[in-house]
């Protein structure tokens, strides 16, 4: 027996301290964090990046991180409103929850989810075009969503993962397990990519280089296979509209002011769509849901294709960096009387056009 | 619980521990303990079955053995022994019983095998449960005899630092089988077999002839395991894969896959059927009703009667034309121990093999059919067209370096070892040789191997 154990424990050992290193990597980046703890942590600024990157609970994150800040003006909308900056804004009062939502119909749940002092009095609302595609719209199903539910950690699955990325050279370990504090995961810890106190989204590392789809591969592949947010249709969803009316019902309920805007796509995929003429539902949105947004007194625009922003200042075919969004931000200072207030023109042109990396602003210059 | 999960592993330590510091005449209660606590996770109910099938085996024993002239009360006793395997295969609504396949089996082997005088009649019922229910075992197999399991349960052996050893890196080596190479080419394998239309006939090929390297793998992965846990308890089990993509025709393919199971068809319907011990067309019929019981114990469809009866056809074309295939190499002066001509015969067997994996994999007819229809599109030798396949089964460049790297690895070490097996192979390698080999394995299996926890492909059975 003495002979097995031996064996044993010389075979089992370095496994067992390759295993022990990897696991401290794990627990040092944040990744067994108590999800909800650090949403709190996060509105409240002890937690300066979150970026998890084996949980998504961003919905109730958002969700209860927006009811900490009470912020007076907030963000909603999917990942394509998660890049607008607290910075673009002059006011403290700001909190973007994007990713909150998936679907046009869960913004009224959403809202609903924030105690009535957490609502905001203002709402910017980006409305993704495939909310008003109806076979986009039949894919999902608009899960209803528990803005209580967070994911809890798997400590067996976490360190599987933690393996496999490492196989990949997604991290260095050394580095991880010097993971400064207020910042946490995975994501956030190797790659800098994660939320920031005012809820906006940073892409980190992935923003400094070609993004998440160069040439746009993957977007054009979704165009001709009429897959993943990009399926074809030439009429605005009836479902949509409903949707969009439901939401400004809410709002109205509440008191809460409506500025929406139609998010851009990189210049070079809107022209191929418009080429490829089978997503000419896109054109048509804006026509169809002015007038209601008129109704309810609120402002919509559409800035699906923004001339003035160029292919590499986009993360992917749909997803614009952050000069893109300050590119927004200047236009909607320009046009959006309900904003006019929060928003500096000058101030944000001067971000989009300035120099350096062309998905990257750097705030302290 | 799975196998190749922490929670397993700690299990079975435990297990271990208790085992080997209980006195020899209570381990067998070790056993049935942890037997019991292995499979109460698949439900009262079913550990009820097992604890009732347990049960009849020790009484039907003692029954048969009093009365071995009564070919009757032996029919009757069979047909109880294999009724709950019955009603869970074909009765609706009826509830799983994990390994029902496999004990059921056991139990019908050793009542066969108390008729036969190959063993007396266990007096104690708690051997005959733990030889049943032994949790290594219960789940997927080996169908091991009781003229081989229950001397050992009887009378357990003392501690084997050797055999512990061995044990240990053949369940490293089961793994790694299963973490690294099945659980990894499952995704792949699935989508040709199931989606042949999305893609194009390379493509499909090479999905099926991953699904072969992942149903060996699958497979003898978790039977290297089984053997290994239960040699770390002292208990000794034959083999049950030997290198089978190896073998130089199908009938040889059958004495190294699943041998449990062929050993066990082949004493308890072949040969009672009258083997090959009547004329020519008998024999046929004799063979052909063995693969077709082998098809109906895998499952229900009718891919797997298909499954079963082209093996039936392969054996009987085996058998009728060797002959003629001996001619012909004589007159082609190919010397029969060629390696050439070894490597012909291998290439052919995997082939036909591989051929009746469709059906054994096909979610249906229907999909069977798609698959051998998508094929032939497209084909070409040109190694461009074989890149784009594996892009297209969804293979990049890492992957595919990895999976190659993996699959050296096994059919290296088991070519090595055809001859011994692989843990009789590794054992005679010089120490660094082995711990260089775990240790290389394992990083493999962390580094680059799927998740625990997934299911085994014969737990379906």
């Amino acid at each position: 027996m003495k002979r097995f154990l031996k064996c044993a424990a010389v075979f089992l050992t370095p496994v067992a301290l390759l295993c022990l290193v990897f696991f401290a990597a794990v627990w040092r980046s944040g990744e067994l964090c108590d999800y909800e703890a650090a949403a709190h942590a996060s509105a409240a600024g002890d937690v300066t990046l979150l970026g998890l990157a084996y949980r998504d609970s961003t919905a109730a994150f958002k969700s209860a991180a927006a009811n900490d800040v009470k912020a007076e003006l907030l963000v909603l909308g999917t990942s394509r409103s998660m890049q607008l900056r607290g910075e673009f804004f002059s006011t403290d009062s700001f909190y973007n929850a994007g990713g909150g939502v998936a679907f046009l119909s869960q913004v009224p749940s959403f809202l609903e989810s924030l105690d009535e002092s957490a609502r905001p009095e203002r709402l910017i609302l980006v409305l993704d075009q495939y909310f008003f595609n109806k076979d986009w719209l039949t894919t999902g199903g608009s899960p209803v969503i528990d803005y209580s539910s967070f994911a809890r950690p798997d400590a067996g699955y976490l360190l599987h993962k933690f393996f496999d990325a490492y196989s990949y050279g997604k991290f260095r370990v050394l580095d991880v397990l010097q993971t400064p504090a207020g910042v946490v995961g995975l994501s956030a810890s190797a790659r800098g990519a994660g939320f920031y106190p005012d809820g906006s989204y940073t892409y980190g590392t992935d923003a400094l280089g070609d993004g998440l789809d160069p040439g746009f591969a993957d977007s054009i592949h979704r165009i001709l296979t009429a897959s993943n947010r990009f399926e074809h249709s030439k009429e605005v969803a009836e479902r949509g509209v409903a949707d969009l009316r439901a939401a400004l019902d809410t709002c109205q309920d509440m008191g809460i002011e409506v500025t929406a805007f139609l998010p851009p796509y990189a210049p070079s995929v809107w022209q191929y769509m418009q080429d490829y003429g089978e997503h000419t539902y896109m054109t048509l949105i804006y026509d169809e849901i002015r007038p209601i947004f008129d109704e309810y007194g609120c402002e919509v625009f559409d800035y699906s294709y923004l001339p003035e922003t160029s292919d590499d200042q986009y993360l992917d075919g749909f997803h614009g960096s952050d000069r893109v969004y300050a590119a927004i931000c200047a236009r909607l200072a320009r046009e959006a009387e309900n904003l006019a207030d929060v928003l500096d023109e000058a101030r944000l042109t001067a971000l989009f056009e300035q120099p350096g990396l062309p998905k990257v602003i750097d705030f302290t210059a | 619980m799975s196998l190749t999960t922490l929670t397993f592993g700690l299990f079975f330590a435990a297990v271990f521990a208790v085992y080997w510091i209980a006195p020899p005449r209570a381990r067998k209660w070790v056993l049935l303990a942890a037997s019991a606590a292995f499979y109460a996770p698949f439900g009262a109910a079913a550990l009820s079955v097992l604890a009732v099938c347990a049960l009849a085996a020790w009484g039907m024993g003692l029954a048969v053995a009093r009365h071995r002239g009564s070919r009757a009360l032996f029919a009757a006793c069979v047909a109880v022994s294999l009724a709950p395997l019955a009603l869970v295969k074909y009765l609706p609504g009826m509830f799983a019983v994990a390994g029902v396949s496999f004990f059921t089996f056991k139990i019908v082997a050793y009542l066969a095998q108390v008729r036969a005088g190959q063993v007396e009649p266990e007096r104690d019922p708690a051997v005959v449960a733990v030889y049943a229910a032994f949790f290594p075992q219960v789940t997927s197999g080996p169908i091991q005899r009781a003229d081989s399991l229950m001397p050992q349960l009887r009378t357990p052996p003392a501690f084997d630092a050797d055999a512990a050893l061995r044990g240990a890196m053949l369940v490293v080596w089961g793994v790694f089988k299963k973490l690294m190479i099945a659980d990894n080419l499952a995704g792949y394998a699935a989508d040709a077999l199931r989606t042949p239309g999305t893609m194009i006939g390379p493509s499909v090929l090479l999905g099926v002839v991953l699904y072969a390297v992942q149903l060996y793998c699958d497979f003898s992965g978790y039977s290297d395991m089984v053997i290994g846990l239960a040699a770390m308890l002292g208990i000794s089990t034959p083999d049950n894969f030997r290198t089978p993509y190896f073998a130089r025709s199908i009938r040889e393919f059958w004495g190294r896959w699943h041998i449990s199971l062929s050993s066990f068809l082949r004493d308890y319907i072949y040969f009672p059927l009258g083997g090959s011990r009547c004329g020519a067309a008998r024999t046929a019929l004799n063979l052909m009703a063995t693969f077709l019981v082998s098809g109906v114990w895998h499952g229900t469809g009718a891919t797997f009667l298909i499954w079963g009866a082209l093996h039936g056809l392969y054996q009987i074309a085996g058998r009728f034309t060797r002959p003629a295939r001996e001619r012909v190499r004589q007159a082609l002066h190919i010397r029969a121990d060629s390696p050439l001509l070894a490597v012909w015969q291998s290439c052919v067997t995997f082939a036909l093999v591989t051929f009746a994996w469709i059906f054994f994999g096909a979610p249906d007819l229907g999909g069977a059919l798609a698959v051998l229809r998508q094929i032939p599109g497209g084909f070409s030798l040109s190694p461009q067209v074989w890149k784009n396949a594996a892009v297209m089964l969804g293979f990049d460049a890492a992957t595919a370096g990895r999976m190659a790297l993996a699959l050296a690895v096994l059919f290296g070490a088991e070519f090595l070892a055809r001859r011994d097996g692989f843990g009789a192979w590794l054992e005679k390698r010089p120490a660094p040789v082995r711990y260089a080999l775990c240790w290389a394995v394992c990083a493999m299996v962390l580094f680059w191997g799927a998740a625990a926890g997934g299911g085994f492909v014969y737990f379906e059975f």
